[in-house]
């Protein structure tokens, strides 16, 4: 009897411990349950060492609440959509809006108008441009215009196109003529320009094409807006600068142009060259009379890979003066600056824009294009560059020591190629530039 | 002292004494409203785990003092011996008892799915997110989120959503119920008030026209149906999201700071197993729920899931998610001093096959080329991700070990792939991301496991040889014995163990408590493993630390 009860006792016990085990424990049999719910005391930090440990961020903390309210706000009430929406409907009426950065305080904004998306009449005139715009930066320049034309003749690649333009640049700066002036003798000057123009050219392909251009050119000098500078005619004898009264001009112009980038902007491949030869005559009372002669070639090397690009661009232009008449100052060939548009003078980054003058210049750009950081169409760029650019008069003027170079280093932000912004410092023997800017000069 | 001085000097330090009393007790006074709306979204994550936090951690002067140092926190939520016991964040499943093939391929589950024995009634349109779709409700009155393909990449989105949820689910996490569901258009039926958010971010009242457009963009199967992954919407309060810091201080399950959660930080382990980059808090959802006793629980859980396995956002996984964050300021700047000459392992990987997707549509950019475990990262830098410690990553790595190859392909089976080629795939590549995984957390920690005492033995598993990392003779296990005598500690002696078992007969006393330090080197290698620390008595083992 005891036997069985034991036996019993036995058997009870080892079912309770065989279940207490299976709950307690998977597959090694512990003898404790190591899940349990034993915490082991973490007091919290007292108020007074959260505050001494946390005291730098305080201010920042005043930043991140408006942020991130703001970003809720916009993704709940979906803003950025309803602003793309906005925009894709506003252009396919033909209204493109734009906004520009040409430095940290030149901002600027425009509108075109396609007069045949807006009319509704693309599908039946596939051909036909006719548009016209606006465009304003602060301190840099307003520029209206209007264009009508055909980019294709029949079914033949035969185009022309006529264009009217007004600009308005309230400070473009003057150093004087030629390689030796004096950064301190800084001036700036008021142009405004009224340009008539017409086209007429052929494309062999989608790569090479030929112009032919007839234009006239209104071309008013005044004081120029820059407060310090010095007004350009009490600075420098009126009468060594020729054109200072302004000009009428009527141009004839020829334009070749092979473009085989693979792209207008984040090219990878490819290059572009372009000669154009043109003959100036002043009307009126201008006594200009010259030729201009324009050469320029860029390549765009891809290194291995799409991510390194070493890009190199070779530009020169000669004015030469015909008997005695003049190339007006306006109208030469400038370095300086970042040099694209709204500026008219050529990339040499070191330097203000429009530092150099004179009839002729000669300059290379060498950019090494590397990405350093990409998710989907978004990329970071990093570059590396060197400028070296010179400008002279007659041929017999140039001497290599006259070539000043600029060198910097700079970031771009693009999306599906297209570059959003850039920052880029530079620097030349007369100081740093930095640049902020939409857009890539080449 | 001049007057304008005196003047500014005192104002100056009002506004600091301002400073530093409203700000604590604001935030005191915020945290008092019971279970308030926590509001997350894609760009606010971005702006603070991607800038915000990137920048400002380090003003912390705690966290710059750890980081100068290299000092690691150790998890707070974890038991003492060494566990994460449950809570409304995470329950133990499959490493704790395992579940059944059906269990898994069934992930969490409330209802059958969404009926589909009569129409589905579009209330609402859903375009918050990368993947947009509808809410509808079914027969039964359940809400459902159906969730599409992009066009062309039929399956990829909605089996990795489904996929993704069952391995999160049987890992312990709280999850929403997941389904694959394909269906007609003519089940689809717009509810009388149905609104849709469109392509203009306008909203507007959901049309026939307008749903014919919409399911335009919806790729469909041979049979013209179409295919969506369908999540039930969770019965009880939403109230946003959770964040990876701090915590709700009125919430009595919520007493550890979230940064120093193990389950959260080891969401980097998980994730990297499956793929999962898109770990974000506004992936995150709080639910106030009523528990079994008709108390209110809130209740922590991870969703959407469709940037799993190999899918992306619409074409597939971006070559260079998993290997970089979104923006990966590390990554930039060896690139930028490298001038661009460093390749990427990413753009190595993605060189190496073309720059094209070498998968099937339906499974996407996924195979275990460079994936280095230690190395993955998901889409935005959320620090108390990088928290993780060695003990964090070993205990996610024994419980993704836990997962055998059948149940790995039952979760895959889930997906409802059409091609077997395409499941067979996912599983051969997640059975050895699994084991590379395992192989890196193991070799990072000491993994030792399973500590048991019985009699005077001491008794553990070494996981690297159970799992067949190490070979199974000549690990030597070095464990210095330590007494505990009140505030002090003495060391009594150093054991050596060529088997996973320390006797401790000689040590063992009645009233003291013996600590091991245990430490194992290899065969071939005179490199002492990190410490596991043991506290053991007669009444069997008081305590397990990992080092972290």
């Amino acid at each position: 009897m005891n036997f069985h009860l034991k036996l019993l006792k036995v058997a009870i016990g080892s079912i309770i411990f065989c279940l207490g085990a299976g709950v307690v424990a998977w597959a090694q049999d512990l003898t404790y349950d190591r899940y349990a719910a034993l915490l082991e005391e973490n007091p919290e930090s007292s108020t007074a060492k959260k505050i001494a440990s946390h005291f730098l961020v305080y201010p920042f903390e005043l930043v991140k609440w408006p942020v991130d309210q703001t970003l809720l706000y916009i993704e709940k009430h979906y803003l950025e959509k309803k602003v793309e929406w906005i925009y894709d409907k506003i252009q396919e009426q033909g209204i493109k809006p734009s906004g520009t950065i040409v430095s940290l305080g030149g901002l600027g904004g425009g509108l075109e108008v396609d007069f045949v998306r807006l009319t509704r009449l693309r599908e039946h005139y596939p051909d036909l441009t006719t548009r016209g715009w606006y465009q304003w930066t602060n301190d840099v320049n307003m520029e209206v215009g209007s264009e009508l034309g055909l980019q294709r003749i029949g079914e033949t690649g035969f185009r022309t196109i006529g264009n009217f333009k007004y600009s308005n640049r309230p400070e473009e700066h003057f150093y004087g003529i030629g390689p030796d002036t004096s950064a301190g003798e800084g001036t700036s000057y008021r142009m405004e320009s009224t340009d008539l123009e017409t086209l007429f050219g052929y494309n062999w392909g989608p790569s090479l094409s030929a112009d032919a251009k007839f234009g006239y050119h209104n071309v008013n000098i005044t004081n120029g807006e820059d407060g310090g500078r010095g007004i350009i005619d009490t600075v420098f004898r009126p009468q060594t600068i020729s054109g200072l009264a302004g000009d009428e001009l009527i141009d004839l112009k020829l334009e070749l142009q092979r473009d085989t980038r693979n792209r207008s902007e984040n090219s990878t491949k490819g290059g572009l060259a372009k000669f154009v030869w043109s003959y100036y005559e002043g009307v009126d009372n201008s006594k200009a009379r010259y030729f201009k002669y324009e050469a320029e070639m860029s390549r765009f090397l891809r290194l291995g890979a799409d991510r390194r690009v070493l890009a190199f661009r070779l530009y020169g232009e000669h004015n030469d003066e015909i008997g005695d008449r003049y190339v007006p100052f306006h109208q030469m060939a400038k370095l300086g600056g970042y040099g694209a548009y709204p500026r008219l003078s050529r990339t040499l980054r070191g330097f203000d824009f429009n530092r150099f003058f004179d009839e002729s210049s000669a300059l290379m750009n060498l950019e090494y294009r590397y990405t350093i950081w990409e998710y989907r169409d978004f990329k970071l760029d990093s570059i590396v560059f060197w400028d070296e650019g010179q400008v002279f008069g007659e041929f017999s003027d140039f001497q290599f020591k006259d070539f000043r170079e600029s060198y910097g280093l700079g970031f771009r932000v693009s999306l599906a190629n297209v570059v959003l912004l850039t920052a880029v410092v530079a620097h030349g023997d007369e100081g740093t530039n930095l640049y902020v800017k939409t857009g890539a000069p080449f | 002292m001049l007057r304008p001085v005196r003047r500014f000097n005192g104002l100056f330090w009002i506004l600091v004494t301002c400073f530093l009393t409203v700000l604590p007790f604001g935030a005191w006074a915020e945290e008092t409203v019971e279970f308030k709306k926590n509001q997350s979204g894609l760009y606010k994550d971005i702006f603070d785990q991607n800038i915000y936090y990137e920048f400002t951690h380090y003003l912390n002067l705690d966290y710059l003092c750890r980081a100068l140092f290299m000092k690691k926190v150790r998890a707070q939520n974890v038991n003492c011996y060494d566990e994460v016991p449950d809570s409304t964040f995470f329950t133990n499943r499959h490493g704790r008892k395992k579940l059944s093939l059906a269990e898994l391929e069934s992930g969490h589950r409330e209802t059958p799915g969404p009926d589909l024995g009569a129409n589905l009634t579009i209330v609402d349109g859903k375009f918050e997110g990368v993947h947009p779709g509808f809410f509808v409700l079914d027969r039964r009155g359940d809400k459902y989120l159906l969730k599409f393909d992009p066009v062309d990449y039929i399956e990829q989105a909605t089996s990795s959503e489904v996929i993704g949820s069952r391995f999160y689910h049987a890992i312990g996490y709280n999850v929403p119920q997941y389904d694959i569901i394909v269906f007609d258009a003519s089940k689809l039926v717009i509810g009388e008030n149905a609104t849709i958010v469109d392509d203009s971010g306008f909203r507007r009242k959901l049309t026939p026209e307008k749903l014919e457009e919409y399911l335009l963009f919806i790729p469909q199967d041979s049979e013209g149906r179409y295919r969506a992954s369908a999540s039930k919407i969770l019965n009880g309060v939403n109230k946003g999201s959770f964040s990876f810091y701090g915590r709700r201080k009125n919430d009595p399950n919520d007493r550890v700071d979230h940064r120093n959660r193990r389950e959260i930080r080891a969401l980097q382990v998980f994730s990297s197993w499956i793929s999962n980059y898109d770990i974000r808090e506004s992936n995150t959802l709080d639910m106030l729920e009523v528990d079994e006793n008709g108390n209110s629980v809130l209740r922590h859980y991870l969703i959407d899931f469709n940037t799993s396995l190999g899918a992306g956002t619409s074409d597939g996984k971006p070559p260079m998610t998993t290997h970089e964050y979104l923006l990966d300021y590390g990554e930039a700047i060896k690139a930028f001093l490298t001038l661009g000459w460093w390749e990427k392992p990413w753009q190595k990987r993605w060189r190496e096959v073309g720059e094209k997707v070498p998968q099937p549509p339906a499974v996407g950019y996924f195979d275990n080329r460079y994936f280095d475990p230690g190395r993955f990262k998901v889409q935005l830098p959320h620090h108390p991700l990088k928290d993780l410690t060695r003990a964090d990553g070993f205990w996610a790595a024994k419980i993704i070990m836990a997962f055998s190859d059948e149940d790995i392909k039952a979760m895959v089976g889930a997906g409802k792939l059409t091609d077997p080629k395409d499941s067979a795939y996912l599983v051969d590549a997640l059975k050895e991301r699994r084991h590379l995984i395992a192989k890196y957390w193991f070799d990072q920690a000491n993994p030792l496991d399973a500590f048991d005492l019985k009699g005077n033995i001491l008794s553990f598993n070494d996981l690297a040889i159970e799992y067949g990392f190490q070979p199974g003779q000549g690990s030597v296990y070095n464990a210095d014995v330590f007494q505990k005598n009140g505030e002090g500690i003495k060391k009594l002696t150093t054991l050596k163990a060529q088997e996973p078992a320390i006797d401790l007969k000689n040590w063992l006393t009645e009233n003291g408590v013996v600590e091991l330090l245990i430490r194992t080197t290899r065969p071939g290698s005179a490199k002492q493993s990190p410490s596991v620390r043991i506290q053991v008595s007669l009444k069997g083992i008081e305590r397990i630390i990992h080092e972290d």
